[in-house]
């Protein structure tokens, strides 16, 4: 538990007041990712309920969903190494090594787009099978997590983006920290997403 | 120094001079302030409350005189009481959404997220919430939460009714029943907008209390009222995204052909649905996985604050604090593991229906450590029966009598014959109907000066409890009679069967009780608007107390704490100490002044 000297900004209270134990943007974070836990957790035991059921008919899933999954653990890797570039204080290369995983995070939305066309064009809708239905319903749920989590690293890489400011310390060293966690966590996810829908 | 992001965000309504200067509408609407955005749940509560409070009217009316012919209600509510007689689905529609609105618009509003809003930061010496923008949000989104919900009686068929619980496949087929259509489709929207409100304002109650705590104010200082919100805040986190994920394949199943939860030959006004291989039990699970510490998110909250008012009208410390806080932890953590029990009579394994019964029968030992000491700060206290204190007391009697109803429900042979009768409507009314509402009154007496700078009026407020005490009490300790009578819940026309026909004296009684219950909250709604306007000025300090949120000026400005940020030296129960004059001492008051004894 470090102890953060933040001004706050209170006028009339004195310049400093020693009050934050925590970082407040990554303990949200956190936090957040706790409640998303739990709602794929609760997706999980659903599906393995439901999977127990005769009816289950297991869909061919699109070879596309490979090209995604690489697009996405290379924007995980991308981001890394943008992070470490910005603790060496390399500024240049941290805003690359951002703006690149943002841009490798819409090429993997972007694959699993066409991953949804290519089972519609084979006629695989959301109730073919109970296994399309939660393909669909998965896929959609972390797809929206994605889309918060490029909102987020978009204002990091318009945060950062000015020549000048310090990326390893304060505050945007914090702001790069919490996108990160929030960042890798989608990929996880997204890989257990994926070994959920094609192994079970 | 640098900022991080967050703050940003309170930077722009920064201070109280610039309060002054801020609008009307970005001081008391749009305002990030914790303290406006508690009294704006609060009051949006209590709006949610007295809807809730007619539905049990019309309930009561249809139960205790079935065949009456009430023309004049008839008039006002032409679709649901043409001529004046309730339709079957009127009725069903009542009840599930007086229990949806009271469990998540009054109940979670007033006592949790108002409160806790309002309560949090002042108690535990924080300017502010953690993430004020987000506290902001999350009273906008709760706003529109109950917006859907009220907009879905005025929809075609009317609001949902398949039960506050929604259980498929009323739920789930559209063509079920009139409330089945869109009247259920808004109920599951609205229930996602209440979920991402509740998640937002648990994120900041968590990490408020977690981060932005006073010098001095370490976790084992904080008041039970702060303990409570933080483990209610981290149930709420863990328990709420399974429902949303519930909700999501229910909206599947209802508009987009799935059968998550429709099970194959399902037959509904005579047509074969295409749906097959679903589980409606698998929608219990995900909802009792929620459903369950929901109530802890709504009870604990209550006995943490009914066990702060104690202390300021014993004038000594709650008794066993420490134990207190471990009795919290520990419900908070059993809560989430006890879900089954309200799923004995599901077909589910006998062994399943074992463990559950232990996991529930477990979580009675900390409950009761936590009531018998709530009694055993009763003991050798100077006590002054103020209207916040008798609520209190309420609080206990009501904790001691529905709990000991949850010994026979929680446990599964007896369940087995007591599900779904009016038993279970009793044992839950009197828990998180009864403790939680009087705590809710208790809290509203006591914290009242704070907020509003006036105190309400002491007269009105007992002659308010004793009328709503004796007939809450009524009503609901004769329910879990009927219930041993066999008369099961949710039946609109009980009178067809034979043997529940010796019930209807009972049921008029109830009837009246409850009718005069509803009453006396006009007392308390015109003594809260009276005192508001022309209440006696309250001072900083008016019970004496010793939490942090007492040594400021009611109510508090802007920011809550002046110049410095105050400095905490002891625990919140200091009374009474041996040997000096006052028998209280603030938290902020050095250990050179007063010693500190706990």
């Amino acid at each position: 538990m470090t102890r953060q000297s933040v001004s706050l900004p209170w006028p009339h209270a004195a310049d400093t007041e020693s009050v934050q134990r925590h970082d407040l943007v990554q303990l949200g974070v956190w936090m957040f990712l706790a409640t998303v836990v739990m709602l794929f957790a609760a997706f999980t035991s659903a599906y393995i309920i439901r999977r127990s059921a005769s009816d289950w008919t297991p869909i061919e899933l699109p070879w596309m969903l490979w090209m995604s999954t690489a697009a996405l653990v290379a924007s995980s890797v991308a981001f890394e190494r943008g992070r470490f570039a910005s603790k060496r204080g390399q500024a240049a290369s941290a805003r690359y090594g951002i703006s690149a995983a943002a841009g490798l995070g819409l090429i993997f939305l972007a694959g699993q787009v066409v991953a949804w066309r290519d089972l519609v064009a084979r006629g695989v809708y959301v109730p073919t099978s109970p296994h399309s239905s939660f393909f669909f319903i998965l896929t959609a749920t972390h797809g929206v997590h994605v889309v918060a989590g490029l909102v987020l690293l978009i204002y990091t890489v318009t945060r950062i983006w000015d020549v000048g400011v310090p990326l390893d310390r304060g505050a945007p060293a914090r702001l790069i920290a919490a996108s990160a966690t929030f960042w890798h966590f989608l990929a996880v996810l997204w890989l257990y997403v994926f070994v959920l829908v094609s192994v079970f | 120094m640098a900022h991080i992001p967050v703050e940003g965000a309170f930077e722009a309504e920064a201070g109280a001079h610039v309060a002054d200067q801020v609008g009307f509408v970005r001081r008391y609407i749009f305002s990030t302030d914790h303290k406006v955005i508690g009294i704006q749940y609060i009051l949006t509560g209590l709006f949610m409350a007295v809807v809730g409070t007619l539905l049990a009217v019309l309930i009561r009316l249809q139960l205790g005189w079935p065949a009456h012919q009430w023309t004049l209600v008839g008039k006002l509510l032409p679709a649901g009481m043409a001529g004046g007689i309730m339709t079957p689905e009127f009725y069903l529609a009542l009840v599930t959404m007086h229990g949806t609105i009271m469990v998540f618009f009054f109940i979670s509003y007033v006592l949790v997220s108002g409160f806790g809003n309002y309560l949090i930061p002042l108690q535990v010496g924080a300017r502010d919430m953690a993430y004020p923008f987000l506290n902001m949000l999350s009273y906008w989104v709760a706003l529109l939460s109950a917006l859907v919900m009220l907009a879905s009686f005025f929809v075609t068929g009317g609001a949902a009714a398949a039960g506050w619980t929604s259980y498929p496949p009323l739920s789930a087929v559209p063509s079920a029943v009139p409330g089945s259509g869109w009247g259920q489709t808004l109920w599951i929207l609205s229930m996602a907008l209440f979920i991402a409100s509740f998640t937002m304002s648990s994120l900041n109650f968590v990490a408020t209390i977690f981060s932005l705590r006073a010098r001095g104010m370490s976790m084992m200082r904080m008041s039970l009222t702060v303990w409570s919100f933080f483990i209610s805040a981290i149930l709420g986190l863990l328990a709420f995204p399974p429902l949303t994920a519930a909700a999501v394949m229910l909206l599947f199943d209802r508009h987009f052909g799935t059968s998550f939860f429709l099970p194959s030959g399902l037959v509904v006004a005579n047509q074969l649905l295409p749906h097959q291989g679903g589980s409606p039990l698998l929608w219990q699970l995900l909802f009792w996985f929620l459903g369950h510490p929901e109530v802890y998110v709504l009870i604990l909250p209550a006995l943490g604050i009914a066990c702060d008012i104690l202390p300021a009208f014993t004038r000594k410390p709650v008794f066993g604090y420490r134990i207190q806080v471990y009795c919290l932890i520990a419900v908070g953590v059993l809560s989430m593991v006890v879900w089954g029990h309200h799923m004995f009579v599901s077909g589910m394994s006998p062994f399943s229906g074992e463990y559950f019964t232990l996991a529930t029968l477990l979580i009675t030992i900390p409950m009761t450590i936590f009531g018998v000491n709530m009694m055993g700060s009763l003991w050798g206290g100077k006590l002054r029966l103020t209207t916040a204190m008798l609520f209190t007391l309420g609080v206990i009697a009501f904790f001691g009598t529905g709990g000991f109803g949850g010994l026979f429900l929680g446990n599964a042979t007896a369940d087995m014959q007591l599900h779904d009768t009016y038993f279970v409507v009793g044992h839950f009314h009197f828990m998180i109907g009864g403790v939680t509402l009087l705590a809710t009154f208790a809290a509203l007496y006591f914290w009242f000066p704070k907020m509003f700078g006036r105190s309400m009026n002491e007269s009105w407020g007992k002659v308010h409890f004793w009328l709503t005490f004796i007939p809450f009490f009524t009503v609901f300790f004769m329910q879990h009679f009927l219930g041993l009578q066999g008369m099961p819940r949710r039946y609109y026309a009980f009178t067809s069967y034979e043997f529940l026909q010796r019930t209807m004296g009972q049921n008029v009684v109830i009837s009246v009780a409850a009718l005069t219950l509803m009453g006396a909250q006009l007392i308390f709604l015109a003594n809260f608007c009276w005192s508001l306007a022309r209440g006696r000025r309250a001072e900083a300090n008016p019970w004496r107390a010793t939490t942090l949120e007492w040594t400021v000026d009611s109510p508090p400005p802007h920011g809550n704490f002046g110049h410095a940020l105050p400095v905490v030296h002891r625990w919140p129960y200091e009374y009474s100490v041996e040997g000096f004059d006052a028998d209280y001492t603030p938290q902020t008051v050095s250990p050179r002044e007063v010693p500190v004894t706990a």
